[in-house]
Protein backbone atom coordinates (compact mmCIF):
# COMPACT_ATOMS: atom_id res chain seq x y z
CA UNK A 1 0.00 0.00 0.00
CA UNK A 2 1.24 3.50 -0.65
CA UNK A 3 1.01 6.38 1.83
CA UNK A 4 -2.08 7.67 0.03
CA UNK A 5 -3.84 4.33 0.04
CA UNK A 6 -7.32 4.38 1.53
CA UNK A 7 -7.67 2.76 4.93
CA UNK A 8 -10.21 0.28 3.60
CA UNK A 9 -10.09 -2.48 1.01
CA UNK A 10 -11.22 -1.50 -2.48
CA UNK A 11 -12.98 -4.78 -3.13
CA UNK A 12 -15.19 -7.42 -1.53
CA UNK A 13 -14.25 -10.13 0.92
CA UNK A 14 -12.67 -13.03 -0.95
CA UNK A 15 -15.28 -15.76 -0.75
CA UNK A 16 -13.26 -18.69 -2.11
CA UNK A 17 -11.72 -20.05 1.07
CA UNK A 18 -9.17 -22.22 -0.70
CA UNK A 19 -7.75 -19.37 -2.76
CA UNK A 20 -4.11 -18.66 -2.10
CA UNK A 21 -2.61 -15.27 -1.35
CA UNK A 22 0.99 -14.60 -2.38
CA UNK A 23 3.38 -12.57 -0.27
CA UNK A 24 6.86 -11.50 -1.36
CA UNK A 25 9.90 -12.39 0.73
CA UNK A 26 12.41 -9.56 1.08
CA UNK A 27 16.03 -10.79 0.80
CA UNK A 28 16.78 -9.70 4.36
CA UNK A 29 13.92 -11.88 5.60
CA UNK A 30 15.46 -15.00 4.09
CA UNK A 31 18.44 -16.50 5.90
CA UNK A 32 19.95 -19.65 4.38
CA UNK A 33 16.63 -20.47 2.72
CA UNK A 34 14.64 -20.00 5.92
CA UNK A 35 12.19 -17.11 6.06
CA UNK A 36 11.15 -15.15 9.13
CA UNK A 37 7.60 -14.26 10.26
CA UNK A 38 8.42 -10.62 9.57
CA UNK A 39 7.50 -11.48 5.97
CA UNK A 40 3.97 -10.87 7.28
CA UNK A 41 4.88 -7.77 9.29
CA UNK A 42 2.75 -4.68 8.74
CA UNK A 43 4.37 -1.34 8.10
CA UNK A 44 2.84 1.91 9.36
CA UNK A 45 1.86 2.83 5.80
CA UNK A 46 -0.21 -0.34 5.44
CA UNK A 47 -3.10 1.01 7.57
CA UNK A 48 -3.46 -2.55 8.85
CA UNK A 49 -3.94 -3.91 5.34
CA UNK A 50 -1.14 -6.27 4.41
CA UNK A 51 -0.55 -6.42 0.64
CA UNK A 52 -0.74 -9.78 -1.10
CA UNK A 53 -1.49 -11.04 -4.61
CA UNK A 54 -4.65 -13.06 -5.20
CA UNK A 55 -3.70 -16.39 -6.80
CA UNK A 56 -7.05 -16.56 -8.59
CA UNK A 57 -5.85 -13.63 -10.69
CA UNK A 58 -2.12 -14.15 -11.00
CA UNK A 59 0.57 -16.76 -10.56
CA UNK A 60 3.32 -16.70 -7.97
CA UNK A 61 5.85 -16.20 -10.74
CA UNK A 62 3.93 -13.28 -12.27
CA UNK A 63 3.53 -11.68 -8.84
CA UNK A 64 7.27 -12.03 -8.27
CA UNK A 65 8.18 -10.37 -11.56
CA UNK A 66 5.64 -7.59 -11.05
CA UNK A 67 7.23 -6.83 -7.69
CA UNK A 68 10.70 -6.78 -9.26
CA UNK A 69 9.49 -4.53 -12.08
CA UNK A 70 8.28 -2.05 -9.51
CA UNK A 71 11.85 -1.83 -8.25
CA UNK A 72 11.19 -3.72 -5.03
CA UNK A 73 13.34 -6.47 -3.61
CA UNK A 74 12.18 -10.06 -3.31
CA UNK A 75 13.84 -13.46 -3.40
CA UNK A 76 10.82 -15.74 -3.19
CA UNK A 77 7.05 -15.93 -2.94
CA UNK A 78 5.19 -17.65 -0.13
CA UNK A 79 1.48 -18.30 0.17
CA UNK A 80 -1.29 -18.59 2.72
CA UNK A 81 -4.91 -19.43 2.01
CA UNK A 82 -7.95 -17.27 2.63
CA UNK A 83 -9.28 -19.78 5.17
CA UNK A 84 -5.98 -19.75 7.05
CA UNK A 85 -6.19 -15.98 7.35
CA UNK A 86 -9.75 -16.22 8.60
CA UNK A 87 -8.68 -18.84 11.14
CA UNK A 88 -6.62 -16.09 12.78
CA UNK A 89 -9.28 -13.41 12.37
CA UNK A 90 -7.55 -11.51 9.59
CA UNK A 91 -9.92 -11.79 6.60
CA UNK A 92 -8.75 -11.30 3.02
CA UNK A 93 -10.24 -8.76 0.63
CA UNK A 94 -9.80 -8.05 -3.03
CA UNK A 95 -8.08 -4.70 -3.43
CA UNK A 96 -7.41 -4.12 -7.13
CA UNK A 97 -5.31 -1.12 -8.09
CA UNK A 98 -4.81 0.59 -11.43
CA UNK A 99 -1.60 -1.27 -12.06
CA UNK A 100 -2.36 -4.54 -10.29
CA UNK A 101 -5.74 -6.19 -10.72
CA UNK A 102 -4.61 -9.12 -8.55
CA UNK A 103 -3.78 -6.93 -5.55
CA UNK A 104 -5.48 -8.07 -2.36
CA UNK A 105 -5.06 -7.40 1.34
CA UNK A 106 -5.10 -9.33 4.60
CA UNK A 107 -7.04 -7.18 7.00
CA UNK A 108 -5.30 -6.66 10.36
CA UNK A 109 -7.26 -3.52 11.29
CA UNK A 110 -8.79 -5.22 14.31
CA UNK A 111 -5.30 -5.64 15.74
CA UNK A 112 -3.79 -2.20 15.25
CA UNK A 113 -4.03 -0.95 18.83
CA UNK A 114 -0.80 -0.76 20.85
CA UNK A 115 -2.05 -3.38 23.28
CA UNK A 116 -2.52 -5.86 20.42
CA UNK A 117 1.18 -6.09 19.64
CA UNK A 118 1.51 -9.62 20.95
CA UNK A 119 -1.57 -10.74 19.04
CA UNK A 120 -0.13 -9.30 15.82
CA UNK A 121 3.07 -11.20 16.54
CA UNK A 122 1.16 -14.43 17.07
CA UNK A 123 -0.75 -13.98 13.81
CA UNK A 124 2.54 -13.49 11.95
CA UNK A 125 3.97 -16.62 13.50
CA UNK A 126 0.90 -18.67 12.60
CA UNK A 127 0.68 -17.43 9.02
CA UNK A 128 4.40 -18.11 8.59
CA UNK A 129 3.90 -21.63 9.85
CA UNK A 130 1.19 -22.20 7.26
CA UNK A 131 3.30 -20.71 4.49
CA UNK A 132 6.33 -22.71 5.57
CA UNK A 133 4.30 -25.89 5.59
CA UNK A 134 3.06 -25.18 2.09
CA UNK A 135 6.57 -24.55 0.79
CA UNK A 136 8.00 -21.74 -1.28
CA UNK A 137 5.45 -20.94 -3.99
CA UNK A 138 8.02 -19.47 -6.36
CA UNK A 139 11.72 -18.87 -6.29
CA UNK A 140 13.71 -17.91 -9.38
CA UNK A 141 16.25 -20.47 -10.58
CA UNK B 1 -6.89 -60.11 -43.25
CA UNK B 2 -7.40 -56.44 -43.84
CA UNK B 3 -5.08 -54.29 -41.79
CA UNK B 4 -6.86 -51.83 -39.48
CA UNK B 5 -5.76 -48.28 -40.10
CA UNK B 6 -4.38 -46.22 -37.25
CA UNK B 7 -5.56 -42.64 -37.06
CA UNK B 8 -2.11 -41.42 -38.03
CA UNK B 9 -2.64 -42.94 -41.46
CA UNK B 10 -6.39 -42.76 -41.79
CA UNK B 11 -6.33 -39.94 -44.31
CA UNK B 12 -5.48 -42.59 -46.87
CA UNK B 13 -8.03 -45.22 -46.00
CA UNK B 14 -11.52 -45.56 -44.67
CA UNK B 15 -12.49 -49.08 -43.99
CA UNK B 16 -15.58 -51.07 -43.27
CA UNK B 17 -15.92 -53.15 -40.15
CA UNK B 18 -12.84 -55.21 -39.57
CA UNK B 19 -11.87 -58.29 -37.72
CA UNK B 20 -9.52 -57.49 -34.84
CA UNK B 21 -11.40 -54.37 -33.86
CA UNK B 22 -14.20 -53.57 -31.47
CA UNK B 23 -16.44 -50.55 -31.59
CA UNK B 24 -15.24 -47.96 -29.07
CA UNK B 25 -17.04 -44.68 -29.72
CA UNK B 26 -19.04 -43.08 -32.50
CA UNK B 27 -18.54 -39.37 -33.01
CA UNK B 28 -21.70 -37.98 -34.59
CA UNK B 29 -21.11 -34.81 -36.55
CA UNK B 30 -23.94 -32.33 -36.93
CA UNK B 31 -24.56 -28.87 -38.29
CA UNK B 32 -22.90 -26.92 -41.11
CA UNK B 33 -21.04 -29.20 -43.49
CA UNK B 34 -22.51 -32.36 -42.01
CA UNK B 35 -26.21 -31.67 -42.47
CA UNK B 36 -26.30 -32.29 -46.21
CA UNK B 37 -24.68 -35.69 -46.50
CA UNK B 38 -22.38 -37.96 -44.50
CA UNK B 39 -18.82 -36.91 -45.02
CA UNK B 40 -15.67 -36.63 -43.00
CA UNK B 41 -13.49 -33.71 -44.14
CA UNK B 42 -9.85 -34.74 -44.08
CA UNK B 43 -8.99 -32.04 -41.58
CA UNK B 44 -11.30 -33.70 -39.06
CA UNK B 45 -9.15 -36.81 -39.05
CA UNK B 46 -6.51 -34.90 -37.10
CA UNK B 47 -9.19 -34.21 -34.49
CA UNK B 48 -9.77 -37.96 -34.10
CA UNK B 49 -6.03 -38.48 -33.78
CA UNK B 50 -5.95 -35.82 -31.06
CA UNK B 51 -8.86 -37.58 -29.35
CA UNK B 52 -6.84 -40.78 -29.29
CA UNK B 53 -3.90 -38.97 -27.63
CA UNK B 54 -6.28 -37.29 -25.19
CA UNK B 55 -7.63 -40.69 -24.14
CA UNK B 56 -4.12 -42.05 -23.61
CA UNK B 57 -3.23 -39.06 -21.41
CA UNK B 58 -6.38 -39.45 -19.32
CA UNK B 59 -5.85 -43.22 -19.03
CA UNK B 60 -2.31 -42.56 -17.77
CA UNK B 61 -3.64 -40.20 -15.13
CA UNK B 62 -6.23 -42.78 -14.04
CA UNK B 63 -3.55 -45.47 -13.82
CA UNK B 64 -1.24 -43.27 -11.71
CA UNK B 65 -4.12 -42.23 -9.46
CA UNK B 66 -5.01 -45.87 -8.89
CA UNK B 67 -1.37 -46.81 -8.29
CA UNK B 68 -0.01 -44.10 -5.99
CA UNK B 69 3.31 -45.89 -5.56
CA UNK B 70 4.00 -45.70 -9.31
CA UNK B 71 5.70 -42.74 -10.93
CA UNK B 72 5.27 -43.99 -14.50
CA UNK B 73 2.88 -46.15 -16.46
CA UNK B 74 4.16 -49.56 -17.61
CA UNK B 75 6.26 -49.72 -20.77
CA UNK B 76 4.05 -50.10 -23.82
CA UNK B 77 1.06 -48.54 -22.08
CA UNK B 78 0.34 -45.99 -24.81
CA UNK B 79 1.06 -48.52 -27.52
CA UNK B 80 -1.57 -50.86 -26.14
CA UNK B 81 -4.30 -48.52 -27.30
CA UNK B 82 -5.09 -47.63 -30.88
CA UNK B 83 -8.19 -46.35 -32.59
CA UNK B 84 -9.16 -46.77 -36.21
CA UNK B 85 -11.93 -45.23 -38.28
CA UNK B 86 -13.82 -48.32 -39.38
CA UNK B 87 -17.06 -46.96 -40.79
CA UNK B 88 -18.88 -43.83 -41.84
CA UNK B 89 -22.60 -44.21 -41.43
CA UNK B 90 -25.46 -42.05 -42.55
CA UNK B 91 -27.84 -40.20 -40.27
CA UNK B 92 -25.87 -36.99 -39.92
CA UNK B 93 -22.29 -38.14 -40.16
CA UNK B 94 -21.48 -41.02 -37.88
CA UNK B 95 -17.80 -41.87 -37.85
CA UNK B 96 -17.34 -45.17 -36.09
CA UNK B 97 -14.05 -45.31 -34.19
CA UNK B 98 -13.07 -48.81 -33.22
CA UNK B 99 -10.42 -49.98 -30.87
CA UNK B 100 -7.79 -52.06 -32.58
CA UNK B 101 -7.13 -55.19 -30.58
CA UNK B 102 -3.44 -55.11 -29.88
CA UNK B 103 -2.82 -58.61 -31.24
CA UNK B 104 -4.12 -57.41 -34.59
CA UNK B 105 -1.59 -54.59 -34.61
CA UNK B 106 1.23 -56.81 -33.50
CA UNK B 107 0.47 -59.45 -36.08
CA UNK B 108 1.13 -56.96 -38.81
CA UNK B 109 4.45 -55.78 -37.46
CA UNK B 110 7.69 -57.22 -36.24
CA UNK B 111 7.18 -55.76 -32.79
CA UNK B 112 7.35 -58.06 -29.82
CA UNK B 113 4.31 -58.00 -27.55
CA UNK B 114 4.61 -55.28 -24.93
CA UNK B 115 2.04 -54.61 -22.26
CA UNK B 116 -1.30 -56.25 -22.06
CA UNK B 117 -4.32 -54.35 -23.28
CA UNK B 118 -6.04 -52.47 -20.48
CA UNK B 119 -9.51 -51.97 -21.82
CA UNK B 120 -11.00 -50.84 -18.54
CA UNK B 121 -8.65 -47.89 -18.20
CA UNK B 122 -9.23 -46.66 -21.73
CA UNK B 123 -12.97 -47.17 -21.42
CA UNK B 124 -12.80 -45.19 -18.18
CA UNK B 125 -10.78 -42.52 -19.98
CA UNK B 126 -13.44 -42.28 -22.70
CA UNK B 127 -16.14 -41.87 -20.05
CA UNK B 128 -14.09 -39.29 -18.14
CA UNK B 129 -13.50 -37.19 -21.26
CA UNK B 130 -17.20 -37.34 -22.10
CA UNK B 131 -18.13 -36.40 -18.52
CA UNK B 132 -15.74 -33.45 -18.69
CA UNK B 133 -17.24 -32.18 -21.96
CA UNK B 134 -20.77 -32.55 -20.56
CA UNK B 135 -19.84 -30.71 -17.36
CA UNK B 136 -18.34 -27.84 -19.32
CA UNK B 137 -21.36 -27.71 -21.61
CA UNK B 138 -23.82 -27.70 -18.68
CA UNK B 139 -21.97 -25.78 -15.97
CA UNK B 140 -19.10 -24.08 -17.74
CA UNK B 141 -16.58 -25.71 -15.38
CA UNK B 142 -13.94 -28.36 -15.86
CA UNK B 143 -14.52 -31.11 -13.23
CA UNK B 144 -11.91 -30.97 -10.48
CA UNK B 145 -10.99 -34.64 -11.02
CA UNK B 146 -10.18 -34.18 -14.69
CA UNK B 147 -6.40 -34.54 -15.19
CA UNK B 148 -4.98 -31.09 -16.02
CA UNK B 149 -2.19 -32.67 -18.05
CA UNK B 150 -4.81 -33.76 -20.59
CA UNK B 151 -6.35 -30.31 -21.14
CA UNK B 152 -3.81 -29.18 -23.79
CA UNK B 153 -5.11 -31.95 -26.11
CA UNK B 154 -8.31 -29.95 -26.55
CA UNK B 155 -6.23 -27.49 -28.57
CA UNK B 156 -6.38 -30.03 -31.40
CA UNK B 157 -9.42 -32.15 -30.59
CA UNK B 158 -12.38 -30.28 -32.05
CA UNK B 159 -10.19 -27.65 -33.70
CA UNK B 160 -11.72 -28.41 -37.11
CA UNK B 161 -15.28 -27.72 -35.98
CA UNK B 162 -16.73 -24.57 -37.43
CA UNK B 163 -19.36 -22.35 -35.78
CA UNK B 164 -22.68 -24.17 -35.70
CA UNK B 165 -21.10 -27.60 -35.92
CA UNK B 166 -20.87 -30.18 -33.15
CA UNK B 167 -19.27 -33.53 -32.44
CA UNK B 168 -21.20 -35.85 -30.15
CA UNK B 169 -19.31 -38.78 -28.63
CA UNK B 170 -21.68 -41.75 -28.39
CA UNK B 171 -20.43 -44.82 -26.57
CA UNK B 172 -21.55 -48.31 -27.71
CA UNK B 173 -25.08 -49.09 -26.60
CA UNK B 174 -25.87 -45.41 -25.97
CA UNK B 175 -28.18 -43.17 -27.98
CA UNK B 176 -26.64 -39.85 -27.02
CA UNK B 177 -23.41 -38.56 -25.53
CA UNK B 178 -21.18 -35.61 -24.77
CA UNK B 179 -21.45 -32.83 -27.33
CA UNK B 180 -18.30 -30.92 -28.19
CA UNK B 181 -18.89 -27.55 -29.82
CA UNK B 182 -16.52 -24.66 -30.58
CA UNK B 183 -17.98 -22.87 -27.55
CA UNK B 184 -17.36 -25.79 -25.18
CA UNK B 185 -13.87 -26.23 -26.57
CA UNK B 186 -13.01 -22.58 -25.97
CA UNK B 187 -13.85 -23.02 -22.27
CA UNK B 188 -11.72 -26.16 -22.10
CA UNK B 189 -8.79 -24.38 -23.71
CA UNK B 190 -9.10 -21.47 -21.31
CA UNK B 191 -8.73 -23.80 -18.32
CA UNK B 192 -5.21 -23.45 -16.99
CA UNK B 193 -3.02 -26.47 -17.40
CA UNK B 194 -1.00 -28.01 -14.64
CA UNK B 195 2.21 -26.19 -13.89
CA UNK B 196 5.53 -27.65 -12.93
CA UNK B 197 7.01 -26.01 -9.87
CA UNK B 198 9.91 -26.37 -7.55
CA UNK B 199 9.04 -26.21 -3.86
CA UNK B 200 11.13 -26.13 -0.72
CA UNK B 201 9.59 -28.07 2.15
CA UNK B 202 10.89 -28.20 5.68
CA UNK B 203 10.31 -30.95 8.15
CA UNK B 204 11.86 -33.99 9.76
CA UNK B 205 12.74 -37.09 7.78
CA UNK B 206 11.44 -39.85 10.02
CA UNK B 207 11.57 -42.91 7.75
CA UNK B 208 13.06 -44.16 4.50
CA UNK B 209 11.65 -46.97 2.38
CA UNK B 210 14.66 -47.99 0.29
CA UNK B 211 12.60 -50.55 -1.59
CA UNK B 212 9.94 -48.12 -2.74
CA UNK B 213 12.48 -45.28 -2.95
CA UNK B 214 10.42 -42.95 -0.81
CA UNK B 215 11.09 -41.16 2.46
CA UNK B 216 8.63 -39.77 4.98
CA UNK B 217 8.84 -36.05 5.69
CA UNK B 218 6.94 -34.96 8.77
CA UNK B 219 6.08 -31.29 8.93
CA UNK B 220 3.54 -29.65 11.16
CA UNK B 221 0.37 -31.66 10.68
CA UNK B 222 1.39 -33.20 7.37
CA UNK B 223 3.15 -36.44 6.69
CA UNK B 224 4.33 -36.84 3.12
CA UNK B 225 5.90 -39.82 1.34
CA UNK B 226 8.31 -38.32 -1.17
CA UNK B 227 9.96 -40.28 -4.00
CA UNK B 228 13.75 -39.89 -4.29
CA UNK B 229 16.73 -40.96 -6.38
CA UNK B 230 19.18 -43.53 -4.99
CA UNK B 231 22.01 -40.98 -5.01
CA UNK B 232 20.26 -39.33 -2.05
CA UNK B 233 20.88 -42.35 0.19
CA UNK B 234 23.84 -40.70 1.93
CA UNK B 235 21.93 -37.51 2.72
CA UNK B 236 18.94 -39.54 3.89
CA UNK B 237 21.10 -41.74 6.11
CA UNK B 238 22.56 -38.59 7.67
CA UNK B 239 19.08 -37.18 8.33
CA UNK B 240 17.83 -40.45 9.83
CA UNK B 241 20.90 -40.70 12.04
CA UNK B 242 20.24 -37.22 13.43
CA UNK B 243 16.58 -38.06 13.94
CA UNK B 244 17.55 -41.10 16.02
CA UNK B 245 20.25 -39.36 18.06
CA UNK B 246 19.35 -35.65 18.32
CA UNK B 247 15.75 -35.29 17.13
CA UNK B 248 15.63 -31.63 18.15
CA UNK B 249 18.26 -30.91 15.47
CA UNK B 250 16.95 -33.26 12.80
CA UNK B 251 15.00 -30.88 10.60
CA UNK B 252 15.76 -30.79 6.91
CA UNK B 253 14.97 -28.64 3.93
CA UNK B 254 13.81 -30.70 0.98
CA UNK B 255 13.60 -29.24 -2.51
CA UNK B 256 11.05 -31.11 -4.61
CA UNK B 257 9.72 -30.92 -8.13
CA UNK B 258 5.95 -30.75 -8.10
CA UNK B 259 2.94 -30.24 -10.30
CA UNK B 260 0.36 -27.71 -9.17
CA UNK B 261 -2.97 -28.40 -10.86
CA UNK B 262 -5.33 -25.60 -11.87
CA UNK B 263 -7.23 -26.11 -8.64
CA UNK B 264 -4.17 -25.42 -6.51
CA UNK B 265 -3.54 -29.00 -5.49
CA UNK B 266 0.16 -29.85 -5.32
CA UNK B 267 1.37 -33.26 -6.42
CA UNK B 268 4.98 -33.91 -5.50
CA UNK B 269 6.92 -35.67 -8.25
CA UNK B 270 10.24 -36.30 -6.52
CA UNK B 271 12.91 -34.85 -4.26
CA UNK B 272 15.68 -32.90 -5.96
CA UNK B 273 17.82 -31.91 -3.01
CA UNK B 274 17.96 -32.63 0.71
CA UNK B 275 19.69 -30.30 3.09
CA UNK B 276 19.82 -30.98 6.84
CA UNK B 277 19.11 -27.86 8.87
CA UNK B 278 20.89 -28.33 12.15
CA UNK B 279 20.72 -24.63 12.64
CA UNK B 280 22.27 -21.83 10.63
CA UNK B 281 25.55 -22.65 8.92
CA UNK B 282 26.79 -19.07 9.36
CA UNK B 283 28.33 -18.43 12.80
CA UNK B 284 26.46 -16.03 15.07
CA UNK B 285 29.28 -13.48 15.04
CA UNK B 286 29.19 -13.31 11.25
CA UNK B 287 25.41 -12.97 11.15
CA UNK B 288 25.52 -10.10 13.66
CA UNK B 289 28.30 -8.42 11.70
CA UNK B 290 26.15 -8.59 8.59
CA UNK B 291 23.32 -6.86 10.50
CA UNK B 292 25.69 -4.12 11.58
CA UNK B 293 26.40 -3.35 7.91
CA UNK B 294 22.76 -2.91 6.91
CA UNK B 295 22.02 0.67 5.93
CA UNK B 296 18.84 2.66 6.48
CA UNK B 297 16.34 2.24 3.66
CA UNK B 298 17.10 -1.47 3.21
CA UNK B 299 13.39 -2.38 3.07
CA UNK B 300 12.44 -0.91 -0.32
CA UNK B 301 13.27 2.58 0.91
CA UNK B 302 11.99 2.00 4.46
CA UNK B 303 13.67 0.01 7.20
CA UNK B 304 16.01 1.56 9.74
CA UNK B 305 19.63 0.58 10.25
CA UNK B 306 19.94 -1.89 13.11
CA UNK B 307 20.04 0.00 16.40
CA UNK B 308 23.52 -0.08 17.98
CA UNK B 309 22.24 -0.68 21.50
CA UNK B 310 19.98 -3.49 20.37
CA UNK B 311 22.79 -5.10 18.42
CA UNK B 312 25.18 -4.89 21.38
CA UNK B 313 22.57 -6.31 23.76
CA UNK B 314 21.65 -9.16 21.43
CA UNK B 315 25.32 -9.94 20.86
CA UNK B 316 25.92 -10.00 24.60
CA UNK B 317 22.92 -12.24 25.12
CA UNK B 318 23.86 -14.80 22.47
CA UNK B 319 27.59 -14.94 23.10
CA UNK B 320 27.10 -15.45 26.82
CA UNK B 321 24.70 -18.34 26.33
CA UNK B 322 26.47 -21.66 26.98
CA UNK B 323 27.19 -23.08 23.52
CA UNK B 324 25.36 -26.32 24.38
CA UNK B 325 22.25 -24.26 25.12
CA UNK B 326 22.63 -21.97 22.13
CA UNK B 327 22.81 -24.89 19.68
CA UNK B 328 21.39 -25.44 17.15
CA UNK B 329 22.90 -22.26 15.78
CA UNK B 330 20.14 -19.63 15.50
CA UNK B 331 19.15 -17.59 12.45
CA UNK B 332 19.34 -13.82 12.86
CA UNK B 333 17.26 -11.25 10.97
CA UNK B 334 16.94 -7.44 10.99
CA UNK B 335 13.59 -5.85 11.85
CA UNK B 336 12.23 -2.75 10.07
CA UNK B 337 12.32 -0.62 13.22
CA UNK B 338 16.02 -1.30 13.84
CA UNK B 339 15.39 -4.34 16.02
CA UNK B 340 16.93 -7.79 15.80
CA UNK B 341 15.17 -11.12 15.64
CA UNK B 342 16.85 -14.41 16.46
CA UNK B 343 15.21 -17.77 15.69
CA UNK B 344 15.89 -21.37 16.63
CA UNK B 345 14.44 -24.58 15.21
CA UNK B 346 14.37 -27.02 18.12
CA UNK B 347 12.60 -30.21 17.19
CA UNK B 348 9.03 -29.29 16.34
CA UNK B 349 9.40 -25.97 18.18
CA UNK B 350 10.15 -22.68 16.57
CA UNK B 351 11.61 -20.30 19.15
CA UNK B 352 12.25 -16.60 18.63
CA UNK B 353 13.94 -13.88 20.68
CA UNK B 354 13.20 -10.30 19.62
CA UNK B 355 14.76 -7.06 20.74
CA UNK B 356 13.53 -3.66 19.58
CA UNK B 357 14.92 -0.12 19.93
CA UNK B 358 12.01 1.23 21.99
CA UNK B 359 12.78 -1.33 24.72
CA UNK B 360 16.36 -2.51 24.14
CA UNK B 361 16.54 -4.19 27.54
CA UNK B 362 13.48 -6.34 26.94
CA UNK B 363 13.69 -9.66 25.12
CA UNK B 364 10.39 -10.83 23.73
CA UNK B 365 10.34 -14.61 23.54
CA UNK B 366 7.93 -16.72 21.54
CA UNK B 367 7.72 -20.47 21.12
CA UNK B 368 5.43 -22.13 18.61
CA UNK B 369 5.02 -25.87 18.23
CA UNK B 370 4.62 -26.75 14.58
CA UNK B 371 2.66 -29.90 15.32
CA UNK B 372 0.37 -28.96 18.18
CA UNK B 373 0.16 -25.20 17.46
CA UNK B 374 0.97 -24.70 21.13
CA UNK B 375 2.11 -21.06 21.45
CA UNK B 376 3.87 -19.24 24.29
CA UNK B 377 4.96 -15.64 24.57
CA UNK B 378 7.05 -14.07 27.37
CA UNK B 379 9.03 -10.91 27.93
CA UNK B 380 12.27 -11.18 29.87
CA UNK B 381 14.17 -8.30 31.36
CA UNK B 382 17.15 -7.66 33.63
CA UNK B 383 18.45 -9.00 35.85
CA UNK B 384 20.09 -12.01 34.24
CA UNK B 385 18.42 -12.09 30.82
CA UNK B 386 21.04 -14.63 29.71
CA UNK B 387 20.02 -17.03 32.47
CA UNK B 388 16.34 -16.52 31.70
CA UNK B 389 16.82 -17.13 27.98
CA UNK B 390 18.93 -20.20 28.73
CA UNK B 391 16.18 -21.48 31.02
CA UNK B 392 13.58 -20.93 28.30
CA UNK B 393 15.63 -22.76 25.67
CA UNK B 394 16.39 -25.62 28.04
CA UNK B 395 12.71 -25.97 28.87
CA UNK B 396 11.89 -26.28 25.17
CA UNK B 397 14.71 -28.77 24.65
CA UNK B 398 13.43 -30.74 27.61
CA UNK B 399 10.02 -30.99 25.98
CA UNK B 400 11.61 -32.22 22.75
CA UNK B 401 13.86 -34.74 24.50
Amino acid sequence: MSDSAPPAPRGPLIAAKDDLLFRQVHPKYMNEGRFTPDVFLLSSSDYGLLSVAHAAKTSAEEAYHRHINWGRATVAVVAVSVSECEEYAVPAYEDPTDDDAAHAVIDHRAFLADDKKKERRRIREMLTLKADERGIAYRPE
Amino acid sequence: MAKPIGLDYICHYVMDSLPGTTEFVTPVLRGGRFDAEPLVPLELLSDFSAYEKLLVEVAKAIFLAENPGRKKVPDGFAGSFELALTAIESGSTRAVLSRVLISAVLSTTDLAPTASVMPDLFDAARDKVSACITAVANQGLVPSDFPPSALPHFRKFGASLKPGESLELIAPGQTDGAKLTPEVRSILMAAPAAKAERLVLTGTIVAVDAKKKTFDLESTSKHRAIPYHPEMHVALAHCLSRYLTVPEEARARVTVSAIRDPFGKINIVEAIHISPTAGAATPIADQLLALQRIEAGWLDGGGRAVDETVLANMQNLLINLPSSVRKPNPYVYPMPDGGVRCEWDIGSWKVAALMEPDEPDVVALTALNRETRDYHSYDITSPDPVGKLAGFLLTIKGRVG
